[in-house]
């Protein structure tokens, strides 16, 4: 990451000393290293076993607090006794920007009691996930599509990172505004990808599953 | 995924739990609602929502998210930003404020050439855009095009202060070999009576600590390193650079100090893991730890803006020469400033790869770049059997 502004101070004293300029100007501090923290993810897991379609959701209480205000007294920091009041709300925006078909079906989604877990940039709330899909002919769904719009108004940086585990296979996928929809044909994933998802592998166990 | 490798050793499981005590604190947000800051940029917001079609709101939100950026260190704001801008984001040609600041944003993500392309759309409209320059001569320093930097440092001058524009041109020449010069004009600058306020002096002062840093002068440039610091401002890029020559100098337990409590940074966080390491301190693996699993995590959603500091990671407290010298090589294709070139000599060195620091030497020969570090480790790799 980069940063050429030393801001907020940078812009302000050209409003003050030069009124004329048109916009904030400055500093021209060379482009900077300033990768400070994570931008923001959320960590989402499905399992699909059968026709159980089962997963969880990571996402941060910061981004959370965002969209919707988690702090409710104001205070500057979330703590436990703050969250519970908001779990249906929570709930109630996270699934509302979350879509799975299976098959071409909707799938109905229901989210249980939240917990926390703690990730590299901060707390997250933990929504498990379980999915109801129409009956369809043999085990389980060939072909997943998943829809994904999380903060998708609120910051078009943010990404969704899927781990998708179905018919012995672990497959992962990022989402964001330029693919907010993903299509996963099932039990069909090439050599190739069989090696890749073992790397992957252990780099998601550093976060929740 | 170069830093796959880096992870397996710092993985740690953590798993979910369900507090048990409403008052346990699980995330610290920047501010509280009462602050005033939070409370400009709150009412800026709300502003924007009720009109979000307007420029002047989105614009006014997007510039404070900005500043943010740099004033918290968290790059979401970047983000906000864009969202504020969204209905002019793709366009072609944008008004001018949103197309300055869509190149701001831009170059976050090392996306110069469009950021470059721009600011030129904005300059050709109104050559008298001094954000515009500046932007541009920023980031053709990052580019290592010394002559357009310099070019936007001629054109800014008339249109800024002076310590700015003299500070501007200095970092050229810093770069050019004529470092003796620079510090000089700095000096000069920064001696001369009247208007400077504190960011500009910070700006001028952190240059003028790096350019006598390279030239070799210690004494001067910690002293302008202390000025810098001195005036209270907390910047993450001079507390960086500050931390870097402290532990040049074998100074680590000042570094521990002059860093405590700024671990979320992950510039800082590398500083303290480095300074750990050197005295041994209890911290040395949970940081670095930490620090593994947050460049994992950015790999992770495939972002790619922090090979220099993930370079450093892997070389100096992970032992691995080699995939460091992976990053710095990819690194440097992109970026190439002194500490650009740096990490790709230390590299190089490490993993008795000469050839591949190739580029960081063309890069010096070419610039003229002075530097005593530099010079140093070129000399070492000359003599690598």
């Amino acid at each position: 990451m980069t940063r050429v502004c030393a801001a907020p101070r940078c812009g302000l004293w050209v409003l003050r000393l030069l009124p004329v300029l048109p916009v904030l100007l400055l500093v021209l501090l060379g482009a900077r290293p300033a990768h400070a923290h994570k931008p923001s993810d959320s960590y989402l897991s499905v399992k699909v076993d059968g026709r159980q379609l089962s997963g969880q959701w990571d996402i941060a209480l910061r981004n959370l607090d965002f969209a919707i205000g988690l702090d409710a007294d104001g205070d500057g920091a979330i703590t436990w006794g703050e969250l519970p009041a908001r779990h249906a709300d929570i709930a109630a925006y996270a699934g509302a920007r979350l879509m799975l078909r299976a098959d071409g079906q909707p799938c109905a989604l229901s989210i249980g009691d939240q917990a926390v877990d703690e990730h590299t940039d901060g707390a997250y709330t933990v929504l498990p996930l379980r999915w109801v899909c129409p009956d369809a002919p043999g085990g389980g769904p060939r072909s997943l599509a998943l829809e994904y719009r999380l903060f998708a108004d609120l910051d078009p940086q943010h990404r969704g990172l899927l781990k998708l585990d179905a018919a012995g296979m672990t497959r992962t996928a990022i989402f964001g505004p330029a693919a907010s929809l993903q299509q996963f044909e099932l039990g069909q994933a090439s050599r190739w990808q069989q090696f890749f998802d073992y790397a992957i592998e252990g780099v998601w166990h550093i976060r929740s599953l | 995924m170069p830093l796959l490798p880096a992870l397996a050793a710092a993985a740690a499981l953590a798993a979910p739990f369900v507090p048990t005590a409403d008052t346990q604190v699980l995330e610290r947000l920047p501010a509280r609602a009462s602050d005033p800051r939070a409370q400009e940029m709150q009412a800026l917001r709300t502003a924007w929502r009720q009109h979000p079609g307007d420029v002047t709101h989105a614009v006014s939100l997007a510039e404070r998210y900005f500043d943010a950026v740099a004033a918290e260190g968290d790059p979401r704001y970047i983000g906000y930003a864009q969202a504020a801008l969204a209905p002019w984001w793709a366009l072609p040609a944008p008004p001018a404020s949103v197309r300055v600041l869509r190149a701001k944003l831009l170059q976050f993500d090392h996306r110069f050439n469009e950021a470059l392309a721009d600011l030129d759309a904005v300059l050709q409209a109104d050559p008298t855009h001094a954000d515009a320059w500046s932007w541009r001569a920023a980031i053709h320093m990052v580019r290592a095009d010394y002559d357009q930097a310099r070019r936007s440092c001629e054109r800014l001058t008339p249109l800024a202060p002076p310590l700015i524009t003299v500070a501007c041109t200095a970092q050229v020449d810093a770069a050019t070999g004529r470092g003796d010069a620079a510090a000089a004009s700095l000096r000069a600058a920064l001696a001369s009576p009247g208007g400077a306020d504190t960011a500009q002096r910070l700006w001028a002062l952190t240059r003028l600590a790096e350019t006598e840093e390279r030239r070799g002068d210690a004494v001067a440039a910690e002293a302008a390193f202390r000025q810098a610091l001195a005036l209270g401002v907390g910047d993450v890029y001079l507390l960086a650079a500050y931390a870097d020559f402290l532990l040049d100098r074998k100074r680590p337990a000042e570094v521990l100090a002059l860093l405590k409590d700024r671990g979320r940074a992950d510039v800082l966080l590398l500083r303290l893991a480095l300074a750990a390491r050197a005295v041994g301190a209890p911290e040395r693996e949970v940081w670095a730890r930490t620090l593994g699993e947050r460049f994992d995590a950015a790999a992770l959603r495939g972002d790619t803006t922090h090979r220099k500091e993930a370079s450093r990671y892997l070389l100096a407290l992970r032992g691995q020469p080699a995939q460091a010298l992976a990053l710095a090589r990819e690194n440097f294709a992109e970026q190439r400033e002194p500490a650009d070139a740096r990490i790709l000599l230390e590299a190089a060195l490490a993993a008795r790869q000469p050839a591949a620091a190739a580029p960081a030497l063309a890069w010096m020969a070419a610039s003229g770049f002075e530097s005593v570090a530099l010079q140093d480790l070129a000399t070492r790799l000359k003599a690598l059997p």
